[in-house]
């Protein structure tokens, strides 16, 4: 297990790289809480994806904890780190997990490794019915930081003792390496203002039975998601996620009138970097719903081959074809992870 | 883009034809190379419990299926007739009416295959990728269950030449029996809230 808590010097890499190990300030309880993901390490050609579940601390002396500002830092050779309000339980049970701490916390880790077929950390519908928390993409060697300070007197609620699902993923390969080993720490701040809050709302969807084929190469799959009672809200922040075949991914406002990808007007995210796609963070975008649209190209897999894209294809076409989950080589995404409020009546899962 | 007169009813082939309450008028890109030399048509398909691949009537008990990424989703689509089959893109939407907003949509590209009558219909209809996944439930917009009441199931079809088509018709959509039902019947009534407690 690779150590990096104490280590305060510049860490070397191969081919003169260079990172200097982040740090987040640790938070009283007074400043909120961080959470820690304890430092590992993956194995060259391999992907790792880890669910820990760990509790909100009761800070707040007994009181719903507001949260206005979330700050992560992330290692190089994350592919994504989500954090999810735990709900139904299916096959992923934290008391499933060993014990482990995560900073100050108690908390449970069920390690995923790469085994997507088998993990259940690796199978989205244990969490289909869990509201979105936080997210970042965001790793880069050269600025491992995301600072998202919430519009003014917008908040996050926690309630004390409410479970959260801390999920990693971290790719070691050539198109996403972790040299320097895998490490994940979270700040929420607490809010402190006095004046009345609006609770944040969170959407994710998830592209249903995505497939880009080597016969059909360039594809696009869109989907459509309307905000609680079909609410204008204002849209604070987006991302969206692929894998390496993706080629652009689009977010726009959308009314609910119109069955045609919007007008470049409504468009508001664009990402054309599946290994480090933008977070829009300071949107103001008001609208009662959203559109998106994921384009992909195929390409041929760089770790595996394409009998493993092929093993996994539950068509079984013997074409190549790129299906949803599992690992970045043999799987797609299209997903999109965004922040509006006010929250209205509920968060939001587009499937 | 020109624009051809169709009929209300769109589906023409010997099978029964589906009851459309709307149909558009097919277009069909002029400049595009190989345009197809008559109008498109469609006739709006589903997918039964059992993976089959029926033709859509007025009223049509269409299932609420559990798909492998949570929630429930209607398998949508159609057969289609003077369209690059190798081509083409399925739009499904869902209204509470035929001149209300649209409460969730998808567009997919999908595989037909061409058979003896001329139609292409989804290559593989017992799978998920040659149908539109159209989301269901939870569904935030809805206004009254999504189960056992009548919506408006909007297909459109488009092919890489430009031509396309489309047509409306009411369905009902339904939850199996069983507990993959409760969850269904759970997740699709009014109200439900994201992480609510389902049977």
């Amino acid at each position: 297990m690779l150590r990096l808590g104490s280590i305060a010097f510049v860490v070397g890499a191969c081919a003169g790289d260079s990172f200097e190990p982040w740090s987040l300030e640790p938070l009283s309880p007074e400043q909120g809480f961080s959470l820690r993901v304890p430092p590992f390490e993956v194995a060259a050609g391999h992907e790792s994806q880890n669910c820990y579940f760990v509790r909100v601390p009761d800070i707040s002396g007994g009181a719903d904890l507001l949260i206005d500002e979330v700050k992560t830092a992330i290692n190089p050779g994350s592919h994504h780190m989500n954090v999810f309000r735990v709900k139904t339980l299916l096959d992923l049970k934290p008391e499933d997990g060993r014990p482990i701490m995560m900073g100050d916390y108690a908390a449970t880790l069920i390690e995923g490794s790469d085994h997507y077929a088998t993990s259940p950390c690796w199978n989205s519908a244990n969490w289909a019915d869990w509201p979105l928390v936080a997210n970042s993409q965001h790793a880069n060697p050269d600025d491992p930081y995301t600072d998202w300070k919430l519009p003014t007197d917008v908040v996050i609620r926690f309630q004390p003792g409410e479970l959260l699902m801390v999920q990693t993923h971290y790719v070691n390969t050539t198109d996403q390496p972790t040299e320097f080993g895998a490490r994940v720490g979270i700040n929420f701040y607490k809010h402190h203002a006095s004046a009345p809050t609006s609770d944040l709302g969170t959407l994710f969807a998830t592209q249903q039975s995505i497939r880009i084929c080597q016969g059909r190469p360039n594809v696009t799959y869109s989907g459509t998601c309307r905000f609680p009672n079909n609410t204008a809200v204002t849209i604070a922040a987006a991302n969206g996620h692929f894998h390496k075949r993706g080629r652009q991914f689009d977010i726009y406002a959308w009314d609910g009138l119109g069955e045609t990808t919007p007008p470049d007007s409504a468009r508001f995210y664009r990402s054309t970097a599946w290994d480090d796609p933008p977070m829009a963070i300071d949107l103001a975008v008001t609208s009662p719903g959203v559109w998106w649209s994921c384009s992909y190209e195929w390409q041929p897999p760089t770790v595996v081959t394409c009998d493993d894209v092929n093993a996994k294809d539950p068509q079984h076409a013997d074409d190549c074809c790129y299906t949803f989950g599992g690992n970045t080589d043999v799987g797609e995404h299209c997903n999109v992870f965004l922040y509006y409020y006010p929250r209205v009546d509920s968060d939001v899962f587009c499937n | 883009m020109s624009r051809l007169l169709f009929p209300l009813f769109v589906a023409a082939c010997s099978s029964p034809a589906p009851l459309a309450i709307d149909a558009a008028a097919p277009s069909i890109d002029a400049a595009a190379p190989d345009v197809p030399t008559i109008a498109p048509e469609l006739a709006i398909m589903y997918r039964t419990r059992d993976g089959m691949a029926v033709d859509a009537t007025a009223g049509a008990q269409v299932p609420l299926t559990i798909p492998p990424q949570g929630g429930l989703v209607l398998f949508v689509g159609a057969r289609v007739r003077n369209l690059d089959a190798a081509s083409v893109t399925v739009t499904a939407s869902l209204r509470d009416a035929a001149d209300s907003p649209v409460l969730t949509l998808e567009q997919r590209p999908v595989h037909l295959t061409i058979g003896a009558d001329g139609w292409a219909a989804p290559a593989d209809p017992a799978g998920m990728f040659d149908w539109a996944n159209l989301p269901a439930c939870p569904l935030s917009s809805a206004t009254r269950d999504v189960y056992d009441q009548p919506y408006v199931l909007r297909i459109g079809v488009a092919d890489a030449s430009g031509a396309s088509t489309d047509a409306k018709l009411e369905i009902v959509p339904t939850c199996e029996a069983g507990a993959n039902g409760d969850l269904c019947r759970c997740q699709c009534k009014l109200g439900y809230s994201l992480g609510d407690p389902c049977p």
